[in-house]
């Protein structure tokens, strides 16, 4: 499970030279990191995209993006913002292009449909939890939803600032306001 | 640190947005301090905060517990195809520059395979010299059909070759300040019986509507002694002929060698049969040729074979071949471009536009010229004598305004409405074709036999005449045969592109889309500030709500366009520069007319930068010499720009 790998990626990047001089090819080096990263990045495209395909192949995407850069020996700040913020801007710009996000919901419960017969039996208790849980989070609007997953992942509050291209200020903003509302929501399903 | 003061100054709370920073460790080093000293010593805050904590914990159980599991695909087949597809994204995407890296690369990969085959012992590989060959062999293979699809151009529907040429027209007239269409082209036209050849120069000044032609080699008519200054239809009868056949099929006359005035052509033409080959032109370069036949057998004077060759390096129409039909059997005309060319204003010899030099000066005197002569040409919508029109009012211009942007008339520059005080609305403008001006009129049609209504739309033929007519004599003069090479090789952002794309044709094909793009992205703005400025507030104060919401629609449905195309180029942009970001600045509040004339004024100098931004960065320039698109500023600048569209489209 992503949530409990703990990553450690070097911060600033002279990756590329680093691993050269020990010999490796970059192709390798990204092959690694992805392998490393592909299920946080996952997640969280899969927020925005809606579908689990369109998730895996953007991160992928993103990653073969990340190979030319390092190809190029481009530097690379902050890796982990750098790679956040370029699948979410394929997302978007996916989401957009279909405008597929008012269909969040429904692909995503098409999604599972399709992935829950071969993986583990769902009981139907489980199955209205999720929807639960999930009618919650739809609630939110776009930036509060993608600040909470994207805290949710680890992101530091100037990163997501710079992914969501807002202030760092309205972070804690929508945070908040995200937190408030999913319990609320939740809790009202609940009931 | 910001609090909630209470009665008692010493107590500050925290406030709501700053728990969840205080648990998240965000808040600056002093207040984080602060707040931990309160939070010792207030239990209200320590239970909020307990509340906070809780919501977080809550959020992050139910996403990994219910949310997460089975999201992704299996981990093991997806490595494996991501691998496989980083190979082949390396293996075709290596440029040209880096072939023998390929070739180093390619020698190791058949040397592994060997190696994998000589220890499986097969017995027929296990001469070296077997193997040597072999190798070869496959090199030889490989390095042809390396060779082989690099020369290939994929193959282009007429559509898509007429746009690329437009585009690339496009692109080399946003390059040049002032742009004027320089062609030196030789007309043919080969009868059953005859064959008349003449070499026919044009200079044409799309921006300021103006026109210029010479022949010198035409064989001298009794009535025109001074040639230049005299309309095409009574020049060179051979000219004027072709004149005649390029308006019968909607061609464009005064720059009939062009991309633009085929597809006017095109576009009219039903179930007509396409035919795109490749040719190769005299000095060797390659060339596209499409090939159309109407499907209908026109009558006398119409198309019914065209043959339009395009050079591929650049796509630029090298030739333009007619068939058409005639009473006499089938005539064929054939245009030739010996040379074609964009050169600015300033490059032209003043005397070729008449007397004056700077393009201010001289539109002003022509459109001056133009309204005098007014009374001429109007077409006064029933009748309407000049002398008694009524005095319009701010509701009749919204309404003008608002079947003119029906018409599509409102983007570019082209038409003009115009409301003085206490006198009529006056719409006025140059525009292409007759059909062009027919559709404005008609959709202006219900305001026929208004009285505070003056509608004044020329063609640009029209105005070219009576531009003739009132310049004076133009006198023919030697025109210095001066050549103005551009330079095809600096668009700013090519090194990005490059390595984007496989060839130069693609970098140029992207780079003239952008532009095109944002030149269309951009006439929305002018439209939308032309509005904005339209009225005083005061008019806007006192219009009736009906007017002013129609006025409103108007404003907001340029503003949403433009939010879409500049979405567009944003994405197509992000493909180069993946990692580029920048913050939207806040957007105003738009409470009265004055804010939001204030944020169209604002849109408009934000589209403006960003605009000459794409241009500098992709439009062909020797000026250049690097990409402004890459710059924090400008993604800060484009999305300040859509969030304020959006904001007023709202």
């Amino acid at each position: 499970m992503a949530g409990e790998t703990v990553i450690a990626l070097p911060q600033t990047t002279s990756l590329r030279s680093e691993h050269i001089r020990r010999g490796r090819d970059v192709k390798e080096v990204v092959n690694d990191l992805y392998r490393q990263l592909r299920a946080p990045l996952g997640a969280y495209v899969y927020h925005l995209a809606g579908s689990t395909r369109d998730a895996e192949d953007l991160v992928q995407i993103a990653f073969i993006q990340l190979f030319d850069h390092l190809e190029r020996n481009e530097e690379i700040e902050n890796l982990r913002a750098w790679l956040y913020r370029v699948v979410h801007n394929l997302a978007i710009d996916v989401a957009r292009e279909s405008e597929r996000r008012s269909l969040l919901l429904q692909q995503w419960f098409v999604d599972r449909g399709a992935l829950t017969p071969d993986s583990v039996e769902s009981t139907e208790e489980e199955l209205i939890r999720r929807e639960q849980i999930e009618n919650a989070l739809a609630s939110l609007n776009e930036r509060e939803r993608h600040a909470l997953v994207l805290r949710a992942e680890g992101l530091s509050y100037q990163e997501i600032a710079d992914i969501l291209e807002i202030s760092v200020k309205s972070v804690s903003v929508y945070l908040t306001r995200g937190l408030k509302k999913f319990e609320s929501r939740h809790e009202n399903n609940q009931k | 640190m910001k609090t909630i003061k209470s009665d008692n100054a010493l107590v500050q709370h925290l406030v709501e947005d700053n728990l969840i920073s205080y648990l998240d460790g965000e808040l600056p080093r002093d207040e984080q301090e602060q707040a931990r000293a309160h939070l010792e010593s207030c239990w209200s805050c320590r239970t909020r905060l307990a509340t906070r904590q809780n919501s977080v914990e809550n959020f992050v159980r139910l996403r990994q517990e219910v949310l997460l599991p089975r999201q992704l695909p299996p981990e093991g087949p997806t490595l494996n195809l991501f691998r496989h597809r980083l190979d082949e994204h390396h293996d075709t995407h290596q440029t040209r520059p880096r072939l023998t890296v390929d070739l180093a690369r390619l020698r190791t990969t058949l040397r592994s395979f060997v190696r994998r085959f000589e220890s499986d012992r097969l017995a027929f590989l296990t001469s070296p010299t077997a193997i040597r060959t072999a190798v070869a062999i496959i090199a030889v293979a490989i390095l042809v059909l390396i060779v082989f699809r690099s020369n290939r151009v994929t193959t282009v529907s007429a559509n898509e070759l007429i746009q690329r040429a437009i585009d690339a027209q496009t692109a080399s007239l946003r390059a040049t300040a002032q742009p004027v269409i320089h062609q030196r082209l030789q007309l043919q036209r080969i009868t059953r019986t005859n064959q008349e050849t003449v070499s026919w120069e044009t200079w044409n000044d799309s921006i300021n509507a103006r026109f210029n032609e010479k022949c010198d080699d035409c064989p001298k008519e009794p009535a025109s002694k001074a040639r230049p200054d005299t309309p095409p239809s009574t020049s060179n009868s051979l000219i004027a002929d072709l004149n005649a056949v390029l308006i019968a099929n909607r061609m464009e006359a005064r720059h009939p060698l062009s991309a633009i005035s085929y597809q006017s052509w095109h576009d009219t033409l039903h179930g007509q049969q396409d035919e795109v080959s490749r040719t190769k032109l005299a000095d060797g370069s390659g060339a596209l040729i499409l090939r159309t036949l109407p499907a209908t057998p026109g009558s006398t004077g119409q198309i019914t074979e065209a043959n339009f060759v395009i050079r591929t390096n650049d796509w630029q129409p090298m030739e333009l071949r007619l068939e058409v039909k005639s009473e006499s059997g089938n005539q064929n005309y054939q245009l030739t471009a010996v040379l074609s060319e964009v050169i600015s204003l300033t490059q032209v010899d003043p005397k070729i536009f008449g007397a004056a030099s700077s393009t201010a000066s001289s539109s002003q005197r022509t459109l001056g010229e133009l309204e005098a002569r007014n009374s001429k040409l109007e077409t006064v919508l029933p009748v309407a004598p000049t002398t008694s029109t009524l005095a319009a009012s701010a509701e009749l211009e919204v309404e003008v305004l608002r079947l003119i942007h029906q018409a599509g008339a409102d983007l570019g520059e082209q038409v003009t409405v115009h409301r003085t005080a206490g006198g009529p609305v006056k719409v006025s403008g140059i525009v292409e074709t007759d059909q062009r001006k027919k559709a404005i009129v008609t959709a202006l049609r219900s305001l026929a036999g208004n009285l505070a209504v003056r509608i004044d739309i020329q063609t640009v033929a029209e105005a070219v005449a009576l531009q003739q007519s009132t310049t004076g004599r133009t006198k023919s003069s030697p025109i210095p045969e001066e050549q103005v090479a551009i330079n095809r090789e600096a668009i700013a952002a090519a090194p990005e592109l490059r390595r984007h794309f496989q060839n130069d044709d693609q970098v140029r094909e992207f780079a003239a889309r952008m532009v095109s793009q944002s030149n269309s992205a951009m006439r929305h703005v002018y439209a939308m500030k032309r509005l904005a400025g339209q009225f005083s507030l005061e008019e806007l104060r006192t219009m009736t709500p009906d007017a002013k919401n129609k006025w409103l629609a108007l404003i907001r449905s340029h503003a949403g366009a433009y939010r879409k195309e500049a979405a567009s180029i944003q994405g197509e942009l992000r493909s180069i520069y993946p990692g580029a970001s920048g913050t939207a600045a806040d957007t105003t509040e738009m409470t009265d007319d004055a804010s939001l004339v204030r944020a169209v004024n604002r849109l408009f100098e934000l589209a403006a930068n960003n605009d000459s931004a794409i241009r500098s960065s992709f439009a062909m320039s020797s000026a250049n010499k690097t990409a402004s698109v890459s710059s924090p500023h400008f993604w800060q600048s484009m999305k300040s720009a859509q969030a304020l569209a959006a904001a007023i489209s709202n």
